[in-house]
């Protein structure tokens, strides 16, 4: 069975770090994972996204497909716009609402709202706003056990050891706020 | 006097040089350095195109005969994987200062240890007389049939100052083979060329004047009276670069 | 070793070191860039050579001095650079120099652009040099099989003596995916022809001359290529994806092959059954396998799906001889046909077929 999960935001919010340390925490459990930065056309504009999907067995198609993406994550408007679409009926729509003011979303999927900028302001960082997404995704399905993805977090930032606090808080505060309790 | 003998870096097989031609004499300076130096087991030719090219029959050793212009790229591949061995690229001014003049300049500044013969006759002999960079002004060849000029070709290409430009380069010297006294010194040149490679030094470039009578419309003995006096003049004789000796010019 | 996530690029690069690769010579270009960043880390570390070139035209010549002595070597490139290597492929080939040349697509014509794109496949496998030369051109799908298809493909090289191409795309390069790179080391390879200076006694004296003196020598020599590269058709194979009771078959290579094994999955859910048929070797053509799989009664049509043109529809024509109609489903300038438009076309040309 494979799952996939979308990300997108701006560039610089760090999009493509929510996708690999959610790949390399699955990794480390044995799952087979594709981690695809945006790779076409529809990569030109400034925007970020990456889709990761995975699965037990080989993964055979991992383009993101429009209708067929278990966790969408979407970090700024532009990127709700372009990939609201993309949740497949009955999945999860993760929304940042410190950029996003929309109020209107898909009947048809579980939306979950989070401000994540203003959740890493209060942890005292504001950068780390895309390990409470990450953090989000995890709680919303079961991609990976939680220490699983503690221990991909540090091997991400095993080179700014620093870092390592602030984020693991980040990533807790993420997967309690987007928890489907 | 000294018998006559064919050195056994040559493999027997008979040049096809026009009379006159000086590469059948230079390659011989370059067997005999070869013999001299002991190295017969170690050394990998890499012949550029064009007359020299079909030396790869005479060179009594392995050969690697490139694509016009890249002897000093395929030259700087065999050397990289194998250092012991001793690997030398015989090109002339067309193969070595037009088509191949990227190849030419990148390995000189990389310093590359490898050793390089440019044979400079001043015209494409193998398809028939053509211009060269190395074509003198005034020079009448099939494609400047009223002489070359500077409005249509631009200047004559000085391989030796120009790559004595570059620190990558260890030893470049400019010879003829018109006059006994100057095979004597290209012959010491080029054994020299092949012995700081040896002693892992590089790059080392070796220039020779040489004739083309065939191409140029002259008989052997004008073509070898033409390089003493137009040629040289073009091209003066001597060391551009030593650094056992801190020459750089 | 176990499975670990790699990009593209850089599974490759270890993928060629670890089959015993020891000279990496190239240029930069996107999409491939982080093979040669890769090897000029890692080749020190293992005792072989990087060298960065002036060009690819250098580069490839620089390949084909180190793999003529007798040392596994590559380059990697992407569309624009191995349209320089073109001369160099020829005389190579003509000389039987094995290495291998790993080719990332990127958009073209000209500069084209950096993204996933398939429009290579003329250049790789008709080749832009001259004469009657053959190269041999393996398009791996996945990163895994990027790793397995690289150390096939330096075998291959050795045993046939031709260039070898590994065709990837920039999204092969650029994805991260989990891989097992494994070691094959090859102890003992046949190098007795190589120029690695010359004893007087082991051997004859190797030259590695594409001038031939005589007509006779000319002939023999484009034979003798022709004779290796039908040797190696016979390795030519398939992959398949739910084809054995297909009546609709897609012919798709590479990052396509990846889009329209969805859109199988979709024509299946909507009761059509459909299949894929995927050429692992793009030259010489898997034609025989191919018609094993396709020539059979149920199966109706046969589209190529390519981003591109339509270049490889051109080798299915070839090899189904007007046996089955063959339709082409395609996108270019880098955008990737997507499952559904893949199967809204089949169903458009199922309802032409029937009727």
């Amino acid at each position: 069975m494979m799952k996939q999960i979308l990300v997108s935001g701006f560039g610089g919010q760090g999009v493509l770090a929510i996708g690999k340390i959610l790949a390399e925490a699955a990794v480390t459990e044995g799952k087979e994972v594709c981690f695809l930065p945006a790779y076409g056309a529809e990569m030109r504009g400034g925007s970020s996204n990456v889709t990761v999907s995975f699965s037990d067995a080989e993964i055979r198609c991992p383009i993101a497909v429009p209708g067929k993406i278990d966790v969408v994550a979407v970090l700024n408007k532009p990127s709700l716009e372009r990939f609201q679409s993309y949740v497949k009926t009955g999945g999860t729509l993760i929304v940042n609402t410190d950029l996003i003011s929309e109020t209107d979303f898909r009947e048809d999927v579980t939306v979950i709202k989070i401000p994540a900028n203003s959740i890493a302001e209060e942890l005292g960082n504001g950068k780390a706003g895309n390990m409470v997404i990450a953090g989000a995704i995890k709680a919303s399905d079961d991609l990976c056990s939680e220490e699983a993805l503690v221990g991909a977090l540090e091997e991400v930032f095993r080179t700014k050891p620093k870092l390592i606090p602030i984020n693991k808080e980040a990533l807790f505060a993420g997967m309690k706020a987007g928890g489907k309790a | 006097m000294a018998e006559f003998r064919i050195t056994g870096m040559h493999t027997g097989v008979p040049t096809h040089y026009c009379p006159g031609c000086s590469h059948g004499l230079i390659e011989r300076l370059v067997m005999e350095s070869i013999e001299e130096l002991g190295i017969q087991e170690r050394v990998i030719a890499v012949p550029g195109v064009g007359c020299a090219g079909l030396a790869a029959a005479y060179y009594n050793c392995d050969c690697h005969s490139p694509s016009h212009g890249r002897a000093l790229a395929v030259a700087t591949g065999i050397k990289r994987v194998r250092p012991d061995n001793i690997v030398f690229t015989y090109q002339g001014d067309g193969d070595l200062a037009s088509i191949g003049m990227m190849e030419t300049i990148h390995a000189a500044n990389r310093g590359e240890v490898l050793t390089t013969i440019m044979a400079n006759n001043a015209a494409y002999g193998m398809t028939g007389g053509q211009a060269s960079p190395t074509t003198l002004l005034g020079q009448r060849t099939t494609t400047s049939q009223q002489g070359r000029t500077v409005k249509a070709n631009g200047y004559p290409v000085h391989m030796s100052e120009l790559l004595s430009q570059l620190d990558g380069v260890y030893y470049i010297e400019r010879v003829t083979v018109n006059t006994v006294p100057n095979i004597r010194k290209a012959k010491k040149a080029i054994k020299h060329a092949f012995q700081n490679q040896i002693e892992g030094k590089g790059f080392n470039f070796v220039e020779v004047l040489a004739s083309c009578p065939t191409t140029w419309g002259m008989s052997p003995v004008d073509a070898a009276k033409w390089i003493g006096t137009d040629m040289i003049r073009e091209y003066p004789l001597g060391v551009f670069v030593d650094k056992d000796q801190g020459v750089q010019r | 070793m176990s499975k670990v996530l790699m990009k593209g690029n850089e599974a490759i690069a270890e993928a060629a070191i670890r089959c015993g690769c020891r000279a990496f010579f190239g240029y930069p270009i996107t999409p491939q860039s982080e093979i040669p960043e890769y090897m000029s880390v890692r080749m020190p570390e293992v005792g072989g050579v990087f060298l960065q070139a002036e060009s690819e035209l250098a580069g490839i010549n620089m390949v084909g001095g180190a793999a003529g002595a007798g040392v596994r070597t590559m380059t990697s490139t992407s569309g624009p650079g191995y349209a320089l290597m073109q001369e160099a492929m020829s005389n190579f080939s003509a000389v039987g120099v094995p290495f291998v040349v790993v080719n990332m697509m990127r958009g073209g014509p000209g500069s084209g652009g950096i993204l996933v794109n398939q429009g290579d496949y003329f250049q790789a496998t008709r080749g832009g040099g001259n004469g009657d030369y053959r190269v041999l051109v393996l398009a791996p799908y996945n990163v895994q099989e990027a790793c397995d298809l690289i150390q096939e493909a330096f075998d291959l090289a050795d045993e046939f003596r031709l260039p070898a191409i590994l065709l990837g795309d920039a999204m092969i390069g650029q994805m991260m995916e989990t891989v097992e790179i494994k070691d094959v080391v090859r102890e003992n390879r046949d190098i007795s022809w190589a120029t690695t200076g010359w004893d007087r006694k082991s051997r004859p004296r190797n030259v590695l001359f594409s001038l031939n003196a005589t007509n006779e020598e000319n002939e023999a020599r484009i034979l003798g290529i022709e004779e290796r590269f039908h040797k190696a058709a016979e390795r030519a194979r398939i992959d398949t994806y739910r084809a054995e009771d297909a009546e609709v078959i897609l012919v798709a290579y590479g990052t396509s092959a990846r889009v329209s094994s969805a859109a199988v999955d979709t024509l299946r859910e909507c009761g059509i059954r459909a299949g894929l048929v995927r050429p692992i070797f793009l030259s010489p053509f898997p034609v025989e396998r191919i018609r094993e799989a396709v020539i059979k009664p149920d199966v109706k049509a046969v589209v190529a799906v390519e981003m591109s043109r339509g270049m490889m529809v051109d080798d299915v024509r070839l090899a189904l001889n007007g046996e089955k109609p063959v339709y082409l489903c395609n996108r270019v300038g880098s955008f990737v046909p997507m499952p559904d438009e893949i199967a809204d076309f089949v169903k458009q040309i199922l309802s032409k077929e029937v009727r």
